[in-house]
């Protein structure tokens, strides 16, 4: 559908610039149209190395949560607080899919042994049986691979189960602003993707949009998503701010210039971001802090804490 | 086997499957006596949880109040397609042949439209509350009350629903209508009258399950499809108008979901639902709880 609907507004609607629909799959699924009609777009919510392996020439990527970059980040931060053994929990989406096949290998290298892993449709309603076998297994991580909403049902059954891992991961979820108001207390400590803060003192833009946002919506942005749509668009202005509508000139200017957006300084290698660190926040004290690479920390890790009756 | 006979995975299997014998019911009831198959479910189911979640989120009331508005908004969109849909399409000799088949296209019309007007009302993100989250222990597993709630209510709302067809008069017409449409005409049960009540009640099923997915789920426009994929299962289950059948089919569909992940893998979790899906259209395309006729 995503196709269609991009190839009508390049061809019937002739439409000047598109910005990017929500996810990997509907990036996948326009990226053949955008080269077949050479119009660039810079993209938001997704990321694969599949794609950038393909090389086209008219999508980017704003956000550093590649995959294979994203697995090694999470190696880091594990091997960095000594924790040797992990489960893997993967809902069977392609972004999550491709992140676990860089995970494993990445786990093995580094001596973290995984002793128990499941993959689970994206429609799963209930997790009970999976986490029992979680529990059993007693790991120091449990690395959900996950999106929004069995992101809230691990929460729910991990605390019924009782998981008491130090180190819990829910991928996509935890920075949405509902996963805040329906755990409280009890989501603090849970790791998740992420590479925007407006904790982050260092990118002064951060800050002004956090607070813009909540003026107009009522509620905190997602972290993740809302972030990278925001980037998305500002890398987008300032392209068309210096060089106008054209198509070749704008390529150009995305491909090669440096822009300032709300995470700070943006370049872009091929498709990739290639400024911004491959980061993780959690979510501590009901605010998200990145805590992983150190250099680019605003709170230092803590290790989850008990499960509140 | 020791890991399979605990209380955590029973109420499990019965939290889900009490959620899916409500949603099921409402779909039956209205393929039962109409022969309309409603793809909108769903959107229906979600139409509830954003109801609750307004009522609780933005009005700062308890979710439990929000249980009837629920229904009651459900049902009053039920009524309005019956009456400015459907009521039209059955009084046309020429259109009530293909009836059936039309009604998946305008259902599916009506999904597209729910999914769109909950976008713009409540944008894309999904949403979720807080409700009922102290834990509570049975035989020594712990449960979020919440869940244990949702299956009070779900099961009463099932049981309720039985005894309503069993024993009132209203009931017992939506029965005949269920078991002979031509028949029940002869003897003065007036069809227009209970469409329109079978409508309102499917709909407000639908309605009191989505308030009650909205506390173990986040609601979001789009989250309704994979719903009435499941009501889907459970009616072949039980049998296609059968209404007790739907309740026991759900259970059922429960149980095979999370004992079927528990001896196998979460991996194998669609794979197994869909091919108890298919064996059961292929061996007993009545449903289980049906007798077969000749």
């Amino acid at each position: 559908m995503a196709a269609e609907i991009y190839e009508k507004l390049i061809t019937s609607d002739k439409v000047d610039l598109l910005f990017s629909p929500f996810g990997t799959p509907n990036h996948f699924a326009v990226v053949p149209i955008l080269e077949r009609y050479k119009f660039p777009m810079v993209g938001s919510s997704a990321a694969s190395v599949r794609l950038r392996e393909l090389k086209p020439g008219n999508i980017w990527f704003p956000t550093s949560a590649f995959p294979d970059r994203m697995a090694v980040a999470i190696v880091q931060l594990l091997q960095a607080q000594n924790y040797k053994t992990a489960a893997i929990l993967t809902v069977q989406l392609p972004f999550a899919l491709e992140l676990k096949k860089f995970l494993i290998p990445a786990l093995d290298q580094a001596g973290i042994k995984v002793v128990a892993a499941a993959d689970y449709p994206a429609d799963i309603k209930d997790m009970t049986a999976t986490l029992t076998t979680i529990k059993q297994a007693a790991p120091a991580a449990v690395i959900g691979l996950t999106f929004p909403a069995d992101s809230l049902l691990y929460m729910q059954e991990a605390r019924e189960i009782g998981i008491t891992a130090p180190f819990q991961m829910l991928s996509v979820g935890p920075t949405y602003s509902f996963f805040q108001k329906r755990f409280g207390a009890n989501a603090n400590g849970i790791v998740m993707m992420g590479h925007w803060s407006p904790h982050q003192t260092a990118w002064p833009k951060a800050k002004p949009f956090f607070d813009a946002y909540v003026a107009k919506f009522h509620e905190r942005p997602e972290y993740f998503d809302s972030a990278l749509a925001y980037m998305s668009a500002e890398i987008t202005t300032q392209a068309v701010a210096r060089v106008g509508l054209d198509h070749d000139k704008l390529r150009q200017d995305i491909s090669t210039q440096t822009f300032d957006t709300i995470n700070g300084p943006v370049r872009f290698d091929g498709v990739e971001n290639v400024t911004t660190p491959t980061m993780l926040m959690q979510l501590q004290d009901g605010e998200a802090q990145i805590v992983w690479p150190k250099p680019a920390a605003s709170a230092p890790f803590k290790p989850k804490g008990a499960w509140a009756d | 086997m020791n890991s399979i006979l605990t209380v955590q995975l029973l109420v499990a299997a019965l939290v889900l499957g009490a959620l899916y014998s409500l949603i099921a019911l409402g779909l039956n009831l209205i393929y039962g006596t109409m022969r309309l198959l409603n793809v909108a479910h769903g959107e229906v189911v979600m139409l509830g949880g954003y109801i609750a979640y307004g009522m609780s989120t933005q009005l700062g009331l308890n979710t439990a109040y929000a249980l009837i508005p629920s229904m009651f908004v459900a049902a009053l969109l039920g009524f309005a397609t019956y009456e400015v849909v459907f009521r039209p399409l059955l009084k046309k000799e020429q259109l009530l042949a293909r009836v059936e088949a039309n009604s998946l296209i305008i259902f599916f019309g009506v999904s597209i439209a729910l999914q769109n007007i909950a976008a713009l009302a409540f944008t894309a993100s999904p949403k979720s509350y807080r409700y009922l989250d102290q834990m509570v222990t049975i035989g020594g597993a712990s449960f979020a009350a919440y869940r244990l709630f949702a299956l009070g209510v779900a099961g009463a709302a099932c049981v309720g629903c039985m005894l309503f067809f069993r024993f009132s008069r209203t009931g017992l017409a939506i029965r005949a209508l269920l078991q002979q449409r031509t028949a029940s005409a002869l003897v003065g049960i007036e069809a227009d009258r209970i469409n329109r009540v079978v409508f309102a009640l499917g709909f407000a099923m639908a309605g009191l399950a989505g308030c009650l997915v909205s506390l173990t789920e986040p609601i979001s426009p789009f989250g309704g499809f994979s719903f009435t994929i499941s009501a889907f299962v459970v009616i072949i289950l039980g049998g296609l108008g059968n209404l007790l059948g739907s309740l026991l089919g759900g259970l059922i569909l429960g149980a095979i979901e999370v004992y079927g992940v528990a001896l196998t893998s979460s991996n194998w979790r669609s794979i197994i639902v869909y091919s108890v899906f298919v064996v059961m259209l292929l061996w007993r395309p009545q449903g289980l709880f049906t007798r077969r006729t000749t």
